[in-house]
């Protein structure tokens, strides 16, 4: 509901630009007569409600349509660049849990010594440097200057390792950031356990409070951050776009940016739709999440 | 489903602010002196401000002046942070840039909260159907994030720092709807709320005299933290070149500049780079500190 709804202005919005598509595509030069000859091809001449409905249809049917410029069916072109972005958003989720989850525990268990603290303002500093400055820092320090990893372009997965090779400084970039913001939140719920009754009864009963944390507080602790980590899954593809930017990576964002560039239409489209797509599925995957995985929330409403 | 970094919970049930002070409870002022992120955070903020001011009227050299005599020049007493690929200054660029990205920052949180703020108040009030239409509404706008939005201005209009202004504040209006409405329905359903209502005060008045001021430390603290993601989105669409063109002076397209010279001078990618986080970090941590002064009873988690 809430999906056709944002396909509705998506396409709206895109519909009504100044630029005609069909004199960008064919640029200054072109005679009237072939600009009105590629509009009738592209169907740009028929109604906007057609329009609406030949792509709607299309997308049910599994047709994303044709690029303007490259005449490519839009479906591969997406294909091979998900190829890119997916797996980054997957290592990039992660990294981020690799940072978030030690992160937080330790800056909540020792949050009244020196170290906790100290990891805590490690964690805000996390926060405060965007993925993409991360991302470029990154290019100069091990790439420009130490030269350990390729610090832009794709070769493709039919070399493995250097696929994963020039994944590898993207992903850390794009999960640091996003596993410092997950960490705050995973700080706080172990916080609230620790001050739980429960955890005292634990402790109480011989537990030393390492194991008492382990044995009950962690799946406390897993509620509310299994769904702040679904959550910033969507940021994470947010993320990504901009990413695959700062390191040339032939991804959904680069097309994403090529395609607005050259008035390709269809392919923002697309793209901005699958995106909006992604964020609307996993809030309300979360949302459902949020509800079975812990019962007193149901019960509260 | 709130990622919001606000607590909602917490303000339900909260003191009425016009009682003032609470017998035996510390003042704002004692307060704030005793948490960390207040203090620090205010620093960084002021300084931010006060930069940015100052370079309304006075930066060391014109940011846009070339002078391709002096290109790469590193630090010296002419040039404190040395030059760029033109020769131009770079403290003087990133001192102008401080103001466009406060300028845009602001003007996008108070657009949004324009919109959000009333929107909130009536979803809150109304209930029923009407409000309903609201949430699903900003549901809707939530799944749109800015980037996207950005994206699609662009591809509209070109980009512009109006283009980044628009799209962050529409990203932001769901977030204001959202807050406010979770915190008016905490006030709206205390009794001394009923009991106005009862003596027949009018909607409108028991908005504006118990709602607003009962939620504005909430809204304050959520504009605070929003300015620090404006700052932040404002620096990637800019770096993107979703905002504003060359030559201007603005941090996201120093970056984006220094990025291609990283080769030659690798510190031209530093200084925005750290002035990014710096102001992101300060505006961060003074949101978080005024969450710890107007609410208390959240410390120490």
């Amino acid at each position: 509901m809430t999906l056709a709804a944002a396909s509705v202005i998506v396409f709206v919005v895109l519909a009504i630009l100044p630029g005609k598509p069909a004199e960008v595509i064919l640029g200054t030069q072109a005679t009237p007569s072939a600009v009105r000859a590629l509009t009738d091809k592209l169907g740009l001449d028929k109604p906007i409600w057609r329009q609406y409905v030949d792509w709607v249809g299309g997308i049910v049917s599994g047709h994303l349509g044709t690029s303007y410029i490259s005449g490519q069916p839009i479906a591969s072109e997406l294909g091979s660049a998900l190829e890119v972005t997916g797996p980054l958003v997957g290592l990039g989720l992660l990294v981020g849990l690799v940072v978030a989850v030690p992160l937080g525990v330790f800056s909540a268990v020792r949050s009244r010594r020196a170290s906790g603290v100290a990891a805590s303002v490690l964690n805000q500093i996390g926060i405060a440097v965007p993925s993409f400055v991360l991302g470029i820092l990154l290019i100069v320090v091990v790439g420009v200057e130490l030269h350990l990893l390729p610090t832009g372009g794709f070769t493709g997965w039919s070399d493995p390792t250097g696929a994963l090779r020039s994944l590898v400084l993207p992903a850390v970039a794009l999960g640091v950031v996003e596993g410092a913001i997950v960490g705050r939140y995973v700080r706080t719920a172990v916080l609230d356990v620790l001050s739980s009754d429960y955890l005292r009864t634990a402790r109480a009963k011989g537990l030393t409070p390492g194991r008492a944390l382990v044995r009950h507080g962690l799946r406390n602790v897993a509620v509310p951050v299994l769904t702040v980590l679904g959550l910033e899954l969507a940021g994470l593809v947010v993320g990504a776009v901009i990413i695959e930017n700062v390191f040339t990576l032939p991804g959904m964002g680069t097309l994403l940016l090529q395609s607005v560039e050259n008035r390709d239409l269809i392919v923002v489209e697309d793209i901005v739709l699958l995106v909006a797509a992604v964020v609307l599925v996993v809030n309300f995957a979360v949302d459902i999440l949020y509800h079975s995985l812990d019962p007193r929330i149901a019960r509260e409403r | 489903m709130s990622i919001l970094p606000v607590r909602l919970d917490a303000i339900t049930g909260a003191e009425p602010v016009s009682d003032g002070e609470i017998t035996g409870e510390p003042s704002v002022w004692h307060r704030w002196r005793h948490s960390p992120s207040a203090v620090v955070g205010s620093v960084i903020s002021a300084a931010v401000i006060v930069v940015a001011i100052v370079s309304v009227v006075w930066t060391p050299y014109n940011p846009l002046a070339i002078n391709m005599a002096a290109t790469f020049a590193g630090p010296s007493a002419q040039h404190l942070l040395g030059t760029d690929q033109y020769g131009r200054d770079v403290l003087s660029r990133l001192m102008s840039g401080t103001d466009a990205t406060l300028y845009a920052g602001v003007v996008s949180v108070l657009g949004a909260a324009a919109i959000g703020i009333p929107a909130g108040l009536y979803a809150a009030q109304r209930g029923g159907l009407p409000g309903q239409l609201v949430l699903r509404l900003a549901d809707l706008v939530y799944a749109f994030p800015a980037l996207l939005v950005a994206v699609v201005l662009a591809t509209d209009f070109g980009g512009s720092t109006l283009t980044v202004m628009g799209a962050v504040a529409l990203a932001f209006v769901p977030v204001f709807a959202r807050v406010t409405r979770s915190g008016a329905l905490g006030v709206l359903s205390l009794d001394y709320v009923s009991a106005a209502r009862a003596c027949g005060v009018s909607r409108t008045r028991i908005l504006r005299r118990h709602v607003l001021p009962n939620i504005a430390p909430l809204l304050i603290t959520q504009m605070t933290l929003l300015l620090s993601v404006a700052v932040l989105a404002d620096a990637a669409l800019t770096y993107l070149g979703l905002g504003a063109p060359p030559p201007g002076a603005s941090w996201g397209l120093m970056l984006e500049e220094a990025q291609r010279y990283m080769g030659t001078d690798p510190l031209l990618v530093v200084w925005p780079a750290v002035t990014i986080a710096l102001c992101v970090l300060g505006f961060n941590l003074l949101g978080d500190g005024l969450r710890d002064v107007f609410d208390p009873r959240r410390r120490d988690r």
